[in-house]
């Protein structure tokens, strides 16, 4: 759990982490740990195979939206 | 504890900054333990996420029920198919297990936590002004 609480922090700095920071990760999903992005990918798919070749430890993941407002996703 | 504040997610968009509410789950992998953030989307019926998390953490995508997923768009080429779950995650800042539908999407869909089997759970008050939520466990608020 101490660990998750270290990875909580790293989403922590990505919110407050300067635009230049992030700009070339918008659209991406991205895996953070220590402050630092490890590895990103425009796909889940792509992180993962990233992140088996790092084999870095628990990482936070989350997407990086594009700047662009959110909106809904209708399910059938 | 029973409740547990988390400050949004700043981020840029065309109008200027937004702040959208967080909160990170731990799921157990097959190659070991990853936290995930994902946006609290109380619009939304259920959680979303890629088929690729719903893989990861052991699930055969072609067994959950089958769902399509549209936007504002009508046209056909812009759904995408996705398989409904359900998954186990644990909530790290109550070390609290949840058992939650997710809608697995077979494309690069955004981590979303709607309100099926989480708004269950959590009383969840968005303060915008203060761009935190707060959730409140309901049954240990009770006992």
């Amino acid at each position: 759990m101490r660990e998750a609480r270290l990875r909580q922090r790293d989403g922590e700095w990505l919110s407050s982490a300067k635009g230049p920071v992030i700009r070339r990760y918008r659209g991406k999903y991205v895996a953070i740990r220590n402050k630092k992005i490890l590895a990103a990918s425009t796909t889940m798919k792509g992180l993962y195979a990233k992140l088996d070749k790092l084999k870095p430890g628990m990482v936070l993941i989350t997407r990086i939206e594009r700047p662009a407002l959110l909106v809904y996703v209708e399910l059938r | 504890m029973s409740s547990f504040a988390k400050k949004w997610m700043r981020q840029k968009t065309q109008t200027g900054t937004v702040y959208r509410p967080v909160v990170d789950l731990l799921f157990n992998e097959e190659t070991g333990r990853n936290l995930y953030s994902f946006i609290v989307d109380s619009g939304a019926d259920i959680s979303l996420a890629p088929r690729q998390l719903a893989e990861r953490i052991g699930l055969d995508w072609d067994k959950g029920s089958k769902i399509t997923l549209s936007g504002i768009s009508p046209k056909p080429e812009c759904t995408l198919e996705g398989r409904i779950h359900k998954v186990s995650a644990l909530v790290p800042d109550l070390a609290f297990e949840l058992a939650l539908p997710v809608c697995f999407a077979n494309g690069n869909a955004p981590l979303l936590i709607g309100r099926e089997g989480f708004f269950d759970e959590f009383d969840i008050t968005l303060d915008k002004t203060r761009r935190r939520t707060v959730f409140s466990r309901k049954r240990a608020r009770r006992a």
